[in-house]
């Protein structure tokens, strides 16, 4: 059985952390997420893999390679304008059998298991409490459809996971045609079956959503430490990578899982669910809880951040203080609200001392001058002095 | 359920016993009486509150006891102390002979004579039937044959000593200097001393002025521990506060921040189950609902709630579940025999109790107190706000122990905890809009409390509270079952008093008001938003709080509410008709 995972898409509603990787590639628990795909379908013995990629598909490439190192067989196509799922998905056109999955979802190993175990031109349907998305799964006349629309509570999403033949292409060639380049459409004449799970699948929308998914991912941490760790409280499920060092006196509380080459504390404090990339230094005496923090991010000595996601390489100063509470966005047209940290994207150079309030999300490569306090956005490449 | 309590000391019995006695009133104070051994034994009782008690007699040495009927009506000649034929020995009781029917039949073929109605008398004739100049050897024999539930205090003219035996009743020692005292509770002699002895079930005490010693009804002597008690005899007191329940509401701030204190600074709160059994009678039962609503949303597993008096009803059923029982006193009978029952059924047992010691604790796992200090209305306030938050409290910890709660996630509501006493000052601010709202309200038959999801048990509470002390005729609804039958009720001027919490109930709860509106209702609308005024009558407008702190602020205004309006009424608020504070029969 051969599997094709779509993967081309930026996920312009997760900007700016998507500048230089697509969404995909966003590390949660120190993982791609796309990777959590490509595990689940190795464990179901799945190795024949066809990835879909187009936005940034270098990224994926240069990460996964032919597959081996995952134990796995990949080939690549390439969608070169991203018109829909459907034409991705067209991209990949094969005669057989295959497992349809998106690769921006965390997919659990049962999950697979249950695709596999359904028959052709049937798709997962999974419990969400989300307050608006793309892809409600509803009984219209007795037919499965996909819709798009908000609702009260309770509702089964489209988790992108199918199981189809090589039929479908003949149909989403036909419908192309009168310019529909999108799976759902296409699935609503197609006279699909549904099957509802409670399988692990989760997924991201907003930049906001990644602090739950990499709380989600957490979930399967386990303790193991290595490194170089002074004496310090390690409370529960933490893991720690080669060759870091944690200070004196650092107080850390699962679920937390930190990388290799990092340098954190003295006395500082890490509250799960918390990931720490590589490569990422966090000075003495800070606070960080609930928080994603990329690679190769420098935190400066006194800092306190929660409910945020930093991106890679970005360097924040001395005292930096990142807010959690409410706030309300607007994010491509569509008001969200959220209650959560700050979002930083790649590259950003915030000086010392600065406060940034909750939900406040900061372009990748601005640059913050010493002694601000932000309420508003900052876009990409801006400069505040 | 009674109050007992002895003396054997310097100080005058009479002036002891009353005082004690008018601390002990809240468990019962439908009559009252009091032995004292001056050369003979001199017995004064009265049907009725203690002040009706007048008696001219003293002693150094003495018994006293308060009474709630459960064999006998009230009368003079059921009122405790008991005496023996030759007025020698003198006994107080509390709790219920099963075999006294047919140990009394045996000793009036023996030739007692029986002056009373009650169990407890036959106590007395037991003693002295075995009685051979020995009060200590008596007393043991005469124990041993009794059946049921008790904790007994006895005397006799012709020795300067008491005996006492507990079980299944409550009972604790004072250790005073050359002189000693033998309570169904603190607060009887926490005048005198803050030393005290809790005795367990199936122990016996010998007190004389100078030593108290323990033995089990085998004669075996029991080495026990003094604890020393912190809270002090003002705690118990209603301090300026015309009534105790009024004082016990605007205590729950500081109740409120002792019983979260206590609580985190517990480090055995790590729990793993698959799934919550909570089983309470009246506000605690309340408690144990809104227990339900915080326990499945933080840990997303399935929690059951029943009533003590019918857990018992329910057959045997391994299920690997946590039992939680909720008793303010931790003497309350129907829990305590479903303690047992649960934990013969091989079910993890947790008590959520008030009563360091009582006697719930000796038949669960694991106990969680609530530390509100002692409640003395009989109509419970304060602790049943701190039953919430050990609620919250222990969801929180059980989500973090079972990986169903993030750190982060356990530390945030943790910390939202913090605030509730705050929200509750707060709330208590509006006291003086409430009771221009107990004004319009009080003259009306019946009323009804509409709420839905987590504070549709708040409406219960809020009903309670209403009936118990105003004796007006009170409902507590979900509101989405207004229209499946209650709405038939609602006429022109009604009361309805609905909880507009800012979560995911507010829209329905809009319309379930427009509903009882539409039918002229006079509607008080309690809620954090300006907006509800537009729909109600009368908006009291509580303070904001997170989703799942609603509950304490709601609870708090409807406590003050059915206060006032038992005031206007002119009730007696603190020892409303027909009930008593904490229900040891079941």
């Amino acid at each position: 059985m051969r599997a094709i995972i779509l993967a081309a898409g930026e996920g312009m509603r997760l900007r700016p952390l998507t500048t230089y990787m697509p969404k995909v590639m966003l590390p949660v628990g120190n993982k791609p997420i796309l990777e959590y795909v490509v595990e689940a379908l190795r464990n179901n013995s799945i190795k024949e893999i066809t990835i879909v990629v187009g936005y940034k598909s270098d990224r994926i490439k240069q990460y996964f390679g032919n597959g081996a190192d995952f134990g796995v067989h990949i080939d690549y196509v390439e969608q070169r304008k991203q018109l829909g799922t459907a034409h991705a998905l067209y991209q990949a056109k094969i005669d057989g059998e295959f497992l349809l999955l998106f690769g921006d979802n965390i997919v659990g190993e049962r999950c697979v298991k249950e695709l596999l175990n359904t028959k052709i031109n049937t798709i997962i349907g999974a419990h969400s409490n989300r307050i608006s998305a793309y892809g409600i799964v509803e009984s219209v006349d007795g037919n499965i459809k996909i819709v798009r629309s908000s609702w009260d509570g309770e509702a089964i999403a489209f988790t992108g996971m199918g199981h189809f033949d090589g039929e479908i292409f003949g149909i989403i060639e036909e419908k192309m045609k009168e310019g529909i380049y999108n799976l759902p459409e296409i699935l609503n004449d197609m006279g699909i079956r549904l099957k509802i799970t409670d399988c692990e699948w989760k997924d991201a929308i907003y930049p906001w959503d990644l602090i739950e998914l990499n709380s989600y991912s957490l979930r399967r941490n386990v303790r193991k430490l290595a490194g170089k760790i002074e004496e310090s409280t390690i409370i529960g499920n933490v893991e720690i990578g080669e060759n870091s060092r944690i200070g004196a006196g650092t107080y850390v509380h699962g679920n937390v899982k930190i990388g290799k080459n990092c340098e954190i504390g003295p006395n500082s404090v890490i509250i799960g669910d918390t990931s720490i990339g590589d490569g990422v230094r966090i000075g003495a005496l800070s606070y960080i809880e609930n928080s994603l923090i990329m690679d190769n991010v420098s935190i400066g000595e006194g800092s306190y951040l929660k409910d945020s996601v930093i991106g890679r390489e970005s360097w924040l100063g001395v005292k930096f203080v990142g807010l959690s509470g409410k706030a309300r966005k607007i994010v491509e047209g569509e008001i969200i609200d959220v209650n959560s940290g700050i979002i930083i994207g790649e590259g950003a150079y915030i000086g010392s001392s600065v406060v940034i309030h909750p939900g406040v999300v900061v372009g990748s490569n601005a640059k913050i001058g010493s002694l601000k306090v932000l309420k508003e956005d900052v876009a990409n490449e801006e400069r505040v002095v | 359920m009674c109050g007992i309590i002895g003396y054997i000391g310097f100080r005058s019995a009479k002036e002891v016993l009353l005082k004690s006695l008018k601390r002990l009133e809240y468990r019962g104070y439908d009559s009252a009486g009091v032995a004292i051994v001056d050369g003979k034994i001199n017995v004064a009782k009265k049907k009725g509150y203690i002040d009706s008690l007048e008696f001219d007699f003293d002693g150094t040495l003495g018994i006293g006891h308060t009474r709630w009927a459960t064999h006998g009506v009230p009368e003079d000649r059921n009122a405790h102390p008991f005496l023996d034929c030759k007025g020698e020995i003198a006994i107080v009781h509390n709790g219920i002979i099963e075999n006294y029917m047919e140990l009394k039949e045996k000793l009036i073929k023996e030739g007692h004579k029986f002056k009373s109605d009650t169990d407890s008398e036959v106590i007395a004739h037991l003693i002295e039937e075995h009685y051979n100049g020995n009060l200590k050897e008596a007393f043991f024999k005469a124990i041993k044959e009794l059946k049921g539930s008790f904790a007994i205090v006895a005397i006799s003219k012709n020795e300067r000593k008491i005996m006492a035996a507990k079980k299944d009743s409550p009972l604790v020692i004072g250790v005073g200097d050359h002189e000693n005292f033998v309570a169904s509770d603190i607060p009887a002699f926490l005048e005198y001393t803050n030393r005290v002895i809790v005795m367990r079930d199936g122990e016996i005490s010998e007190l004389t002025e100078d030593f108290v010693h323990f033995y089990d009804f085998n004669g075996n002597e029991i080495n026990k521990e003094v604890q020393i008690v912190e809270w002090s005899i003002e705690d118990a007191e209603k301090s300026g506060y015309e009534h105790f329940m009024l004082k016990e509401i605007y205590e729950q701030p500081f109740a409120l921040d002792s019983t979260l204190h206590s609580l985190l600074s517990r480090n055995d709160m790590n729990f793993d189950f698959g799934r919550v059994t909570i089983v309470a009678c009246g506000t605690s039962y309340h408690a144990g609902l809104v227990g339900k609503y915080i326990i499945e949303e933080l840990l997303r597993i399935p929690v059951e709630v029943y009533y003590a008096s019918e857990y018992r009803y329910r057959p045997n059923v391994a299920d690997n579940s946590l039992a939680i029982f909720i008793t303010q006193s931790g003497e309350t009978a129907d829990t305590i025999a479903a303690a047992r029952k649960a934990k013969a059924s091989g079910n993890e047992t947790l008590a959520i109790t008030n009563v360091v010691g009582s006697s719930i604790t000796n038949y669960v796992d694991k106990v969680i107190y609530t530390n509100a200090g002692p409640e003395i209305g009989v109509a419970a306030t304060k602790t049943f706000t701190a039953q919430l938050m050990a609620l919250e409290y222990f969801a929180i910890k059980a989500g973090e122990s079972m990986g169903k709660l993030s750190a982060s996630h356990a530390r945030d509501l943790l910390n939202s905890l913090r605030k509730v006493p705050m929200y509750v000052e707060n709330t208590l601010n509006l006291n003086g809009i409430i009771k221009k709202e107990a004004e319009k309200i009080h003259k009306r038959k019946d009323m009804f409390f509409i709420a839905r999801g987590m504070n549709y048990p708040i409406a219960l509470e809020g009903a309670l509270k209403m009936k118990e002390i105003s004796y007006i005729h009170a409902e507590g609804y979900p509101a989405g079952e207004l229209k499946h039958g209650p709405l038939a009720l609602i006429e022109e001027d009604i009361p309805v008093i609905a909880l507009v919490p800012e979560d995911i109930t507010y829209d329905k709860m809009l319309s379930n008001i427009k509903e009882v509106s539409a039918r002229n209702a006079y509607v008080i609308g309690v809620s954090s938003s300006e907006d509800v005024g537009k729909y109600v009558d009368t908006l009291i407008k509580v303070p904001s709080t997170e989703p799942h702190l609603s509950p304490f602020v709601n609870v708090v205004v409807l406590q003050l509410l059915a206060y006032h309006t038992a005031k206007l009424l002119g009730r007696e608020i603190d020892k409303p008709r027909n009930l008593a504070k904490s229900v040891t029969v079941e």
